[in-house]
Parts: C-alpha cells; sequence; structure tokens
C-alpha cells in the first residue's frame, strides 16, 4: 500500500484516540439529555398556581369543590375569601368558581407550608413501599401513600427527622402503581 | 371530519364503506305495500337479474343490491334518492327493466373495527406493538416537523433510552404493520431537583415515535368506542381534540386497547409517585379514579387521556401510562409535563 505523507499514528493510539472521541460524544450527548429533563423543573405545575393564589390571598390552603358543588376555600382568615376568588380566576381563568359559588372553611395550613412539607416529605420515596407523595390541596394537608399499614412507623420517623409537623401528614394505604403495558 | 396527514405518499382517505350484494342488509328499507305480483321473476330470475346489476356498483353512492323475493324486484340502496335516474339508466344497459327494479334510499355500511385491529390512517388508542408487549398509541403528533405519535416511555426495549424500537399497529412484527421507531426518549435521571435519594425520576413517562414512511396519521383525532366504561372495543367513531390543557378536578377520560373508553375522576393532581417494581419516581402526575369501574388493564399504557368538552370535541390532558392492580385507577403525565421532555408538539 503506498504511504500517504502523514505520519502513520501507531494503531493502539488511534483506538485510543476514537475510543475517548467517542466517550466524550457520549457523555455529551448525556449531559444535553440530562439538562432537557432537569430542565422539566422549571414548568409550572398545578401547585405552582395554587401558591400564586396564596401571594394574592395570604392565608390560602387549598381549595375542592364539594358535594353540593361550591368551591370551598382554605383560608386562614375568611375575610380574604373575596381576594382568594378574585385570585383563583386571576390564576386559573373565569371557569374556575362553579356555579355554586365559593365559600371559605378553615384551613390550618397555608399553600406554602404545605409545599414546603411536601418537598421535603418527597425523600419517603425512598423507602420501600411508599407509592405517592401528594400536596393535596383537597384536604390542607400533605398526603403520603404507602401499601400497606406496617410501613407507616418508618414514614413516621422520616418525617419527624425532616422536621414536618405529624399533624400535616396523612398517611393512607393504597395499591402499588404498576405500568401497564402487557405481554 | 378529521385532518389526515400522510407521509410521502399523498393520496386519499379510504372511505370504509362496505357495500353489500346479495342478501344485503335488513334494515332501513322503504316499507313497500306493493306485494308479488304473478308476472313478477321468480328467485333464480331475480338472482340472475341481481348479479346482472352488480356493474351499478361503479355508480358513486351505491350502497347494495338485493334480490328480494318478497317484492318481486331487485332492491338497489343509495345513499340519496338524487342518483335514481343514473341507477335506471345503467340498468336499461345492463338489460334490466325499470320494473324489475326497485330504488331504496339506506345509511352507508362501514366497516365494524376495533381497538385491536388494522386501521388506518392511525389514530389515537388503537393497539400498538414492540418487540414482546402491545401498549396503546397515545397521540399523533408533529415534532420538529416529523409526523408521528407519542406512547409511554415504558412501551419501548429500553426505558429512557432512544434505542429505535420499532412499533407495529395492531400487531405483527411485519413491514406492512410498521408505523414508526422511537427517536426521542429522555433519560431518567438521577438527583434532579425533587428526586428522591437512589431513585431516578422523570416528569413524563412518554416517549416519541417517528412515523414510518407512507404510514397514515389522523392528527387530532381519538378512536372513540361505544361508551365510556362499557369494555367494548369497537370503534364506533372518533373525538376530535380541539385543544390541550389540564384538568385539576372532575371527570376525564382515556381509550386504550385493553379496557377501551374509561372514564373516572381526578383524585390527585401533581403527584410524586413511585412505580411499583422499579426505581422509578414520575414527578408531578395525576391520578384517576372510578370506584365502579375497570378503566385500567394491562395494555392501555401509552392511552390518551382528555376531558370532554361537548359531543366529540375533547381537549388532549396527557398519556396514561400505570395503574392499580384492580384497575379502578389510573395515573397519567400531564401534557405540560411531556412537551417539557419530549419539546413542543403539535397535536392537532
Amino acid at each position: 500500500m503506498k504511504p500517504s505523507g502523514r505520519i502513520a499514528a501507531p494503531p493502539l493510539v488511534v483506538t485510543c484516540l476514537v475510543l475517548a472521541t467517542g466517550a466524550a460524544l457520549f457523555l455529551y450527548e448525556a449531559h444535553l439529555a440530562a439538562r432537557q429533563t432537569q430542565n422539566a423543573t422549571k414548568m409550572e405545575t398545578h401547585d405552582d398556581l395554587l401558591l400564586r393564589v396564596e401571594r394574592a390571598a395570604p392565608g390560602f390552603g387549598g381549595m375542592y369543590v364539594d358535594k353540593d358543588g361550591r368551591l370551598a376555600v382554605y383560608l386562614k382568615d375568611p375575610a380574604q375569601l373575596p381576594a382568594a376568588r378574585a385570585a383563583i380566576e386571576t390564576v386559573f381563568g373565569q371557569g374556575a368558581i362553579p356555579a355554586g359559588g365559593a365559600h371559605a372553611v378553615a384551613g390550618q395550613y397555608t399553600m406554602s407550608q404545605l409545599a414546603a412539607w411536601t418537598r421535603r416529605a418527597g425523600r419517603v420515596l425512598e423507602l420501600p413501599a411508599v407509592v405517592f407523595v401528594d400536596l393535596d390541596e383537597a384536604r390542607n394537608r400533605v398526603a403520603v401513600g404507602v401499601e400497606d399499614d406496617s410501613r407507616t412507623p418508618s414514614v413516621q420517623k422520616m418525617l419527624a427527622s425532616l422536621d414536618i409537623p405529624r399533624a400535616a401528614v396523612v398517611i393512607e394505604t393504597t395499591e402499588p402503581i404498576k405500568p401497564v403495558a402487557r405481554p | 371530519m378529521f385532518r389526515t396527514v400522510r407521509k410521502l405518499h399523498l393520496g386519499l382517505l379510504a372511505v370504509a364503506v362496505l357495500a353489500f350484494t346479495a342478501g344485503g342488509p335488513s334494515g332501513d328499507r322503504v316499507v313497500s305495500a306493493q306485494g308479488r305480483s304473478d308476472s313478477a321473476p321468480g328467485r333464480a330470475d331475480l338472482e340472475a337479474l341481481n348479479q346482472r346489476l352488480l356493474p351499478v356498483f361503479e355508480l358513486a353512492g351505491v350502497v347494495f343490491t338485493d334480490a328480494d323475493e318478497t317484492r318481486g324486484r331487485v332492491v338497489v340502496g343509495v345513499l340519496d334518492n338524487g342518483i335514481d335516474g343514473l341507477i335506471r339508466a345503467a340498468a336499461a344497459r345492463l338489460g334490466v327493466s325499470a320494473q324489475d327494479i326497485e330504488i331504496v334510499e339506506t345509511e352507508p355500511i362501514f366497516q365494524v373495527a376495533t381497538l385491536r385491529e388494522s386501521v388506518r390512517p392511525v389514530q389515537a388508542g388503537y393497539q400498538i406493538r414492540f418487540s414482546q408487549y402491545v401498549c396503546s398509541l397515545g397521540f399523533n403528533a408533529i415534532r420538529n416537523g416529523v409526523l408521528g405519535f407519542v406512547t409511554a416511555s415504558h412501551c419501548s426495549t429500553q426505558q429512557g433510552s432512544v434505542d429505535g424500537t420499532q412499533y407495529y399497529q395492531p400487531l405483527n412484527q411485519v413491514s406492512g404493520e410498521l408505523i414508526g421507531s422511537e427517536t426521542v426518549d429522555p433519560p431518567y435521571v438521577r438527583n434532579g431537583k425533587g428526586c428522591p435519594k437512589g431513585r431516578v425520576c422523570r416528569y413524563s413517562d412518554s416517549n416519541f415515535v417517528a412515523g414510518a414512511d407512507g404510514v397514515g396519521f389522523a392528527l387530532g383525532t381519538i378512536a372513540r368506542t361505544t361508551g365510556p366504561n362499557n369494555g367494548s372495543l369497537e370503534i364506533a367513531g372518533t373525538f376530535n381534540i380541539t385543544g390541550e390543557g389540564v384538568a385539576n378536578s372532575g371527570q376525564v377520560n382515556k381509550v386504550g386497547r385493553t379496557t377501551g373508553w374509561g372514564q373516572g375522576n381526578v383524585i390527585r393532581t401533581c403527584t410524586n409517585t413511585g412505580v411499583s417494581g422499579s426505581n422509578i419516581v414520575l414527578l408531578c402526575q395525576m391520578w384517576v379514579e372510578n370506584k365502579n369501574a375497570v378503566i385500567v388493564q394491562g395494555g392501555d399504557s401509552g392511552s390518551p387521556v382528555f376531558r370532554i368538552d361537548g359531543g366529540n370535541n375533547v381537549t388532549l390532558l396527557g398519556n396514561l401510562w400505570g395503574g392499580n392492580g384492580s384497575g379502578t385507577q389510573f395515573i397519567y403525565s400531564p401534557l405540560s409535563g411531556i412537551e417539557q421532555e419530549l419539546g413542543a408538539l403539535q397535536t392537532q
């Protein structure tokens, strides 16, 4: 074979260079993909929207549609109801208040308290058989789902270590959630 | 009607209308007081006339022909009586006299198909197959100019990795049923914000599949079965996606290949959910429940989740990926999480 004008690199060096370049490209792509996924943390969630309501109506702690079709709004101070109503319509749209109207119910915790505790309580998902952690705006509580009651003590222990008031958390049993592809 | 997009080969949407020949449908006939006259042709003669009339199916709007011995005539079913003259003229050319035929108006006959059969163009809710599993097609979409569809990330050979998984509709792994290949499936991330230690997380269980050349995809449509929570898989029409949104309460729906059209109420919003049997936590997921019906079972993964706004108009909310063992709760990823991870999607 006719030699080229370039200096022929030893095969081992070439192999190493190729492998290193491939590895670098792989890591860069993985980094980009990871960044794309982590950017998801910037999206405004339903909980973020509820926090926006609290900023306009201090003491707001969640809401739900009651059995009479009215919007029950958790407030520490019922006098904040008009401000809460206006904020709910601003954040969630004109149709957010049902035709039956809205009324205040006594809330013990604010959305920002519940949101902070929910973030911290997320660590209980490190424990086996914990199914979910949810800022339960319909109950003015943090909700934690476990597969069976035997898991409750370990969850309580971790929640205490995270400095989350026991009374602010509802622990309930629930079925495990499985992906539903079918062989 | 839905908008059909066909990759590369632009063509007319095939209308699934089956025309009946002899022994046509028993319904939709015009009741006639005329009985069979003595001079009417017998059964054998009628059948011969019926055979001779077969070319009338070349005329648009002919639904069936039937050698109707009770009337002593060949009955021709048409979509519109306006083509009466054309039928009679064609019959005359074929040597069939006007008094030997009766023309009646009838509704079109559609092919009855299920979510598990081969149907084109491809719609949301149909059965799809990858590797050795079946799932449901989430929704058709255009991403970065590429037409395809979204389904569940775990409905791919390697969840959280672009592996080129090939998808078939409905079942057989043959070229004629190939509908696309996976092109986007972001990794599940460790140590991200809100992700518990020792777990990997994402905001959606979704991936994007680029459509195969020559396959038609109906953008903005979801297959509609015969009714909610009745277990039917028979395709009875379509839902039209008129918008994308969120549902933080109230009734939502899904259509999947195993349990069909399921309907329940939102019971949890933005819930960090541990996936049983894995180290995956899906952040900010939506929970739906119906205590009185089975609304999810194996194979429903990927199903489109939507809110009905009125009639067949719906708002797309996300895609289903999980459920409880008793089938009364399903979990879906909201569209916001899907688009944050897959990129902007045009869904209608």
